[in-house]
């Protein structure tokens, strides 16, 4: 079920109806009411891989508790592995056979030996990724002895299968979202009345810019060799604003739909065009699975608390892992890859990174800050050629060809100027309320001005929203 | 929590309104005409006495507008239908699906009406076009003319890419759309019945509302066009293997034209044949529509005339790039027209010089 489809339009009041008549006297009976529309939710998808997510629970609630109890390290660790098993074990089969059995094969035939095909013909599970990542988070603060396990295995499961977050985050850390599974809710309609407001920003830019850029960005991928490379740098840039606005805005809505439950779901973008480097990038942009990869990958491999050398290869081995979360493919390995070394020189001369948001000044640290944030968009859009390619070929062709062929030609370039306005224009809305958690954050205007602002927004949706109802590009990881 | 839901409920229905006042002055939505099925011919017209005059719009921003008007016999044409009797010019008349229905251009640039110029006015012309009609449909169109003492000198019908395949049904197969042509195993061949769509009453309130007529009929299109809206609207693809090699096909042709004559025997028969205007745009290079050698086997064997619209259609796109349909639709703009029109005059010009 599409947050923007006819469908979700219908169940979200239903289970907004329940949820809220349930009463905030009854915890479990609102909690109840969670967990069958979040399985319903993912049911809608396809009903057979619910049996994942209930596994995934039923193994990392009875680990929770079993480590929480255990008091030899050994028998804690063990426990630790099992549930690690079990999450990467599902992650393994479904995401990552076929493609580790590729490589090897690809692998293999270097040295003149050809293995036989044995691919797995099995659909990935719609946010397998997301989940998986999420209990796993669960299991470790216990074992790290930085949360107690859950008693109650009605709010647990309600915290695994959440709907709004489910299929693509944000990923929650356990001491944040489940202790709100824990105490009563109470209706507040500020919560609410932003709740709606985040959600309509983030159909705005889902429907409206994403889904429409997603076109452009099609011909600009699949014909790269008949265009030139205006077309082609054009053509990049307007899919990294497809890819922020689309999966942003699934965040907003996320977060706005949790909000309507009374429920506070962690940011996930935080202006991440706006940043001066790649450092600062990564500090806004899909917060959630950094600071998972931070916490859980990074750290306890030594951080920055290590010889260069290591420290380096750190980040790159986080960074190529966070590629490989993002698809089977090298392409996403490459693209990992890619963002780790636009890091090092940040880490290496150990700068602050500063909030060009946070800064007065004059103009020629105005002119500064919007060169830097032009280098930050312009590595992360040559980054994200790799990361929107088919293969590693097309990749390289499609650089090549942007590098090589003549910017101008007989191409004709409206759609891209057009988009590239668009896009353009996005961002300096952003700009504008970049103090803001997200643009439609304007509870301080008056009545009026809020309701002509909704109005324009729903206006915009009915005439420019695409209607083809396109997966959010995140859906396939 | 219910000031919450009232300031909700408010606000919904004042967007609504305003949607209402937008989806009227700002962006018209459509306004398209009321069928009516007539019983006795088994055909679906308009109904002038609800609504006779409209502006049909297409696309998101309508970047497509153009009045319309219903005639007294409920066909999308600003003159009314008189019989025989009354009439002293040669006549000319076309059949049709959505294109000949015209509703997507102007009423002076239907094909029938830049024909009528182009023949310096020295023939009536007359359009019944009716979305979605078929092969099955033109032999209910020519009973009813026949029936209403209209007789053409020349009828023309438009063929275009799809309307064999859906207009001809397998014996076996449950008829997908009313009035196709059946043709049974041992050859013989029927029409299959006519199916009225009984008016709903909801649906007639729903069409009062300006927003509900964008919502579904100009926002079932993307707004920026291109490829996917194309592909969206692009007619039926035609099965080209079937086609030549399935003699059911021209079985089901030879049995309209057979029909046809039956009802108006002394009218010439001309079938305009679309282009595979699909074609061009994929750079292949033109050939007709699978369709057009069917029609051309069976006129030739049965005296009547087929004018093809490749040549016409292609050159103009070759020369100029200019496209023939609409950006965000797959129907003729009003250069297909136009050229379709040309094409039409000078193969029926003599036919209509020999008319009493």
């Amino acid at each position: 079920m599409l947050f923007n489809s006819l469908s979700f339009a219908l169940f979200l009041p239903v289970v907004f109806g329940l949820y809220w008549a349930a009463g905030t006297h009854r915890l479990r009976l609102q909690n109840l009411v969670v967990l069958v529309a979040s399985y319903a939710f993912y049911g809608f998808w396809d009903a057979r891989f619910l049996s994942l997510i209930i596994l995934s629970s039923l193994v990392d609630f009875w680990v929770g508790k079993a480590i929480h109890r255990a008091n030899h390290t050994t028998q804690r660790k063990r426990l630790l592995w099992l549930s690690c098993l079990t999450n990467l074990g599902m992650l393994g089969i479904f995401k990552y056979f076929n493609f580790f059995v590729d490589s090897a094969r690809d692998a293999l035939s270097l040295i003149g030996y050809t293995a036989p095909p044995m691919a797995l013909e099995i659909i990935l599970p719609v946010g397998i990724s997301f989940y998986t990542f999420q209990t796993l988070s669960y299991t470790i603060d216990i074992y790290r002895r930085q949360l107690s396990p859950e008693e109650d295995p009605l709010a647990f499961f309600a915290f695994v299968s959440f709907f709004p977050q489910l299929v693509a985050g944000p990923i929650e850390r356990a001491r944040d979202l489940l202790p709100q599974f824990t105490k009563p809710r109470q209706f507040d309609p500020q919560l609410a009345s932003e709740g709606l407001r985040q959600m309509l920003f983030g159909l705005v830019k889902k429907v409206v810019i994403a889904d429409n850029l997603a076109i452009l960005v099609e011909t600009s991928f699949n014909e790269y060799a008949q265009l030139d490379g205006v077309a082609l740098a054009l053509g990049a840039f307007a899919f990294s604003i497809q890819l922020y606005c689309d999966f942003s805005g699934y965040s907003d809505m996320a977060i706005g739909t949790a909000k309507l439950l009374g429920i506070r779901l962690s940011r996930n973008f935080a202006y991440p065009y706006f940043a001066t480097s790649m450092r600062a990038f990564w500090r806004r942009w899909h917060i959630s699975l950094s600071t998972w990869f931070r916490d859980y990958v990074y750290i306890p491999l030594g951080g920055v608390r290590v010889t260069t050398a290591r420290a380096i290869t750190n980040v790159l081995v986080v960074f190529m892992v966070s590629g490989l979360w993002h698809g089977a493919s090298w392409n996403f390995v490459i693209w990992g890859f890619l963002n780790g070394v636009y890091t090092l020189p940040a880490l290496l001369k150990d700068r602050t990174v500063a909030n060009a948001a946070d800064r007065s000044g004059s103009f020629t640290r105005v002119a500064i800050d919007a060169a830097r944030m032009t280098r930050t968009v312009a590595l992360w859009t040559f980054s994200l050629i790799f990361f929107r390619a088919d293969t590693l070929a097309a990749s390289f062709g499609y650089i090549k060809h942007m590098v090589t062929t003549p910017w101008l030609s007989t191409v004709d370039h409206h759609d891209y100027v057009v988009m590239t306005c668009v896009g353009l224009g996005l961002l300096a809305v952003e700009w504008l309320n970049r103090s803001r958690p997200h643009a439609l954050s304007i509870a301080h205007l008056s009545g009026w001005m809020r309701w002509s602002l909704y109005t324009l927004c729903c206006l915009v949706i009915l005439v420019f929203g695409a209607v083809d109802g396109r997966d959010f590009v995140y859906f396939q990881f | 929590m219910k000031h919450f839901i009232l300031r909700l409920s408010l606000f919904v229905l004042l967007l609504s309104i305003g949607a209402e006042v937008f989806f009227r002055v700002i962006i018209p939505a459509r306004e398209a005409p009321i069928a009516v099925f007539q019983t006795e011919f088994g055909l679906e017209t308009y109904d002038p006495s609800q609504q006779a005059d409209g502006v049909f719009t297409s696309g998101r921003r309508a970047q497509q507008r153009s009045a319309w008007h219903i005639n007294a016999q409920g066909w999308n044409q600003r003159t009314d239908f008189v019989a025989d009797t009354k009439r002293q010019k040669p006549l000319a008349v076309m059949l049709g699906d959505s294109y000949v229905e015209g509703f997507y251009i102007s009423p002076d640039a239907h094909v029938m009406q830049v024909l009528k110029r182009q023949l310096d006015h020295q023939v009536d012309v007359y359009q019944l076009g009716k979305s979605g009609s078929g092969l099955g449909h033109f032999i209910r169109m020519s009973k009813y003319l026949a029936a209403k003492q209209i007789t053409p000198t020349v009828l023309t019908m438009l063929i275009n890419r799809g309307d064999f395949l859906s207009s001809v049904a397998r014996p076996n197969q449950k008829a997908m759309r009313d009035s196709q042509i059946v043709v049974k195993d041992d050859g013989s061949t029927e029409l299959s019945p006519p199916k009225s769509k009984p008016a709903v009453t909801w649906r007639r309130w729903l069409r009062k509302s300006a927003l509900a007529r964008y919502l579904i009929w100009n926002a079932n299109l993307n707004p920026f066009g291109g490829t996917a809206d194309m592909a969206a609207n692009r007619g039926r693809p035609s099965a080209a293997p079937n086609l030549r090699s399935d003699p059911r096909y021209a079985q089901a042709f030879s049995y309209m034209v057979a029909a046809i004559k039956t009802h108006l025997p002394t009218t010439k028969l001309v079938f305009l044949v679309d282009a595979d205007r699909e074609g061009f745009t994929m750079n292949q290079s033109p050939t007709p529509l699978p369709a057009s050698a069917i029609i051309s086997q069976v006129c030739a064997r049965m005296g009547c005339q087929q004018v093809d619209l490749t040549t016409p259609f292609y050159t103009h796109w070759q020369t100029t790039g200019a496209p023939l349909n609409f950006d965000h639709d797959y129907h003729w703009n009003e250069t297909a027209y136009r050229l379709a029109a040309t094409a039409l005059a000078k193969a029926i010009r003599p036919l209509l010089v020999t008319a009493p």
